[in-house]
């Protein structure tokens, strides 16, 4: 059950986050990139790190996505820029897919095959070992990725270096770093997190990991925590102060003195005679 | 569980008091007429509060036993506890001195003046960490306050160099003293001091071989070097004096150093005393190279802040002679600093007190107009030049003496005999302000040119910038009646 509601979360994520690249319009980006945060924070529910899922929610969707949505409905797109991205080459990508699909496979092959002659005797290797789901999600991201890029590789207006094939390959080995890299980070750090987990249990049921977190915040880093709060303070006035600053001849807006303003400040009646004009005076 | 709350706010009784003092006078913004005296004098007196908040944990001043709270993660002993007093004694006379002096020039308002706070709430803190954890934090709640305060005064190009090449340094250093922390944690599994010297004790043979142990700690010196302008990690030093403000160079040139002088006391008597023995090689090293570049660098400025900002790099390398490592707790180095921090004050806060006055003092040479204002004024800079050089009567002869005995005894012959070589040599760029004060001849045409102008200041900053300034000098000089005895 837990997997298959991890694998509908990791395949909306993956979907969102293939539509934050190919929307055309980018406030419809931003807004599958709010959903991708969204279906990640699941994941974290997933993983019992609960606290993690409501700090994405609240920092990235609640301040940084919507800040992403001031910038972007604030930027001049140019559309007609946008248009020749409509002409995609999915005969390419068909291809491309049909190729990653056959490394990824190869991949998989050969580490099943690894894994039914060694599987006893390496931990790795075993049905219980981090590596294996790690490489599982790996491969996949690795063919999506290789599948993403190679299309790209025919529009050289995106992709900054002339062999675009190299760029491809090397983007593409990146992630699968990348994701290799947090995956075994999260399966091996899972258990050491469960010690810390029972450190502060009583006897009773376990504690989330929000509890033993404020646990630990509010009791034996208190004075850390509470000093970076007096840190933030810093920086907040340190921002508004050295950004406000009223300097003569800088132009800024006065509301006191715009609600202030009468008719009789701005608006002056004059009855210019047949081609004289009317005389300019600055007030 | 609430009294052992209670108990253990007694540990930060007087970073609430400043803490506090700073949030009320951010809420004072909103009530913005005030006259300039004000805020000033309400942060001196909030850090006196604070001042004399200190010592309610022990009741009297040096008896406090190791009183450790908030999960050990604090401690007051008798050591920081002075290291305390210490800091918000010349945090205070710093603020009477800088907020007397600037409040004509610069515009008074209450925000820079919770910065200040903050900045020293954090010094406080950090002087009774007992955890790297809330070092780190009140290093930086110290150090990121202050850039903001040297960028809050940044008109023009050289204040705003001084603000970038304040913040980007200060930055680099907080990042090696936290590698530091990174490589020690990794190797002990620990953050407490207590937990550090404990292991320290039961599995030295492990650690002392270790190369993480001697990088930690190399990284540590490196980060705290930077914060104390020690030799090689000084390089921002001449730019951010002469391009600071008043205020702000009183405040860089002063607290930080004082505060992390007294944390790696801490730290070298805590958990690091097993290896102190080992690192006198090391400090030797930064001392040497301190004093020369330092007093090198000084000889060749014309600029007086510039030069004051070499001479500081010499004087801190003088203190770092008196960290070296001996056999029981000796205090030649913040004995040392504080002389000089309360020179370096008064000569500062003089000088810009003369600037107040229509004179010009950029450069060394201008210090001959110097006789066109009162005759007590020429002799007061000439004094505190004097103490400065390490003259025999005066204060700053002390300093030096103490920490020269104190290296001595402890058979650091080389380090004592450097330092001797370069307070020589360190005293031909004082005598040349003393020269120009007194034997150069006013260029031609300007004899009649005394600064007449009239100044705008009100009766209060008058007498608190006078006051302050010979207050100051009178402390420098009697400094040596009260050494004397020790």
């Amino acid at each position: 059950m837990a997997g298959l509601v991890f694998y509908g979360l990791a395949g909306l994520t993956l979907l969102s986050a293939m539509a934050v690249v190919f929307a055309r319009s980018p406030v419809y980006a931003v807004l599958f990139l709010i959903l991708s945060f969204f279906t990640s924070a699941g994941i974290f529910l997933l993983l019992d790190a609960e606290f993690l899922a409501m700090v994405l929610v609240i920092v990235y969707v609640g301040a940084v996505a919507v800040l992403f949505l001031f910038v972007v409905m604030m930027l001049d797109v140019d559309q007609k820029h946008l248009e020749k991205l409509r002409h995609y080459p999915w005969k390419s990508f068909f291809k491309a897919a049909l190729r990653s699909g056959v490394l990824a496979g190869v991949f998989l092959g050969v580490f099943y095959m690894a894994k039914q002659l060694w599987g006893d005797k390496v931990v790795f290797l075993s049905d219980e070992g981090p590596l294996t789901h790690s490489f599982i999600l790996a491969a996949m991201s690795f063919a999506v990725a290789y599948a993403l890029y190679w299309p790209l590789s025919k529009w050289r207006f995106l992709l900054p270096s002339e062999s675009a094939e190299t760029v491809a390959w090397v983007e593409g080995a990146l992630q699968f770093l990348i994701f290799a890299g947090v995956m075994t980070y999260v399966l091996f750090g899972a258990p050491s997190l469960e010690i810390k987990k029972e450190v502060f249990d009583a006897g009773g049921a376990p504690l989330s990991t929000t509890d033993a977190l404020s646990h630990l915040l509010y009791s034996v880093y208190v004075i850390p925590f509470q000093g970076v709060g007096v840190i933030l303070v810093v920086a907040i006035v340190a921002a508004i102060a050295l950004c406000l600053r009223h300097r003569p001849g800088v132009r800024r807006q006065d509301v006191q003195h715009q609600l202030k303003t009468t008719k009789e400040d701005v608006l002056s009646l004059s009855q210019p005679k047949v081609g004289k004009g009317v005389e300019w005076t600055s007030r | 569980m609430l009294d052992n709350f209670l108990m253990d706010l007694k540990l930060v009784q007087s970073e609430l008091v400043l803490l506090g003092g700073g949030l009320i006078l951010l809420l004072m913004t909103l009530f913005p007429k005030r006259s300039k005296e004000f805020f000033p004098l309400f942060s001196v007196g909030i850090i006196l509060m604070a001042f004399a908040v200190l010592f309610i944990p022990s009741g009297s001043w040096n008896s406090v036993d190791g009183m450790q709270g908030f999960f050990a993660s604090l401690e007051a002993s008798p050591l920081s506890q002075s290291f305390r007093g210490y800091f918000l004694a010349l945090a205070a006379f710093v603020l009477l001195v800088g907020g007397s002096i600037t409040i004509e020039k610069e515009k008074t308002a209450p925000e820079g003046y919770s910065l200040i706070l903050f900045s020293i709430t954090g010094g406080a803190l950090l002087l009774s960490a007992n955890d790297f954890f809330v070092a780190f934090v009140a290093l930086e709640m110290m150090s990121l306050s202050l850039y903001a305060y040297v960028a809050f005064w940044s008109d023009g190009a050289n204040a705003k160099e001084a603000a970038m090449k304040y913040f980007i340094t200060g930055a680099v250093s907080s990042s090696f003293f936290l590698m530091g922390v990174a490589f020690i944690y990794g190797l002990t599994g620990a953050c407490q001091f207590d937990e550090i010297a404990n292991l320290m004790k039961l599995e030295s043979e492990t650690f002392l071989s270790s190369p993480l142990w001697y990088l930690g700690i190399g990284f540590l010196l490196a980060g705290l070097g930077f914060k104390m302008a020690l030799a090689p990690f000084h390089l921002w030093v001449p730019d951010v004096y002469q391009g600071a403000s008043t205020q702000s160079l009183l405040l860089i040139g002063v607290l930080p150093k004082l505060a992390t002088l007294g944390f790696s006391i801490l730290l070298l008597k805590g958990p690091f005393s097993l290896v102190y023995e080992e690192l006198g090689v090391a400090i030797t090293f930064l001392a040497v190279l301190s004093m020369g570049w330092g007093a090198l660098g000084a000889l060749t400025q014309r600029n007086f802040r510039r030069l004051m900002g070499y001479s500081a790099v010499a004087n801190m390398g003088f203190v770092a002679i008196g960290l070296l490592p001996g056999d029981e707790i000796s205090l030649a180095s913040m004995n040392y600093l504080l002389i000089y921090s309360i020179g370096f004050v008064a000569v500062i806060g003089l000088v810009a007190y003369l600037q107040n006055q229509g004179l010009s003092l950029e450069t060394v040479d201008d210090f001959v107009y110097v006789r066109q204002v009162p005759e007590a004024y020429r002799l007061l800079l000439a004094l505190l030049m004097f103490s400065l050089a390490g003259v025999p009567p005066l204060a700053g002869f002390f300093g030096k003496f103490v920490v020269f005995k104190h290296a001595l005894q402890h058979g650091y012959t080389f380090a004592v005999f450097a330092g001797i070589f370069v307070s020589v040599v360190s005293a031909a760029y004082y005598l040349r302000i003393i020269k120009a004060l007194y034997f150069d001849a006013l260029p031609e045409g300007t004899e009649g040119l005394v600064a007449e102008t009239p100044l705008r200041q009100s009766f209060l900053v008058y007498r608190l910038s006078n006051l302050a300034s010979v207050g100051l000098a009178a402390i420098t000089i009697l400094f040596a009646f009260v050494l004397s005895f020790l």
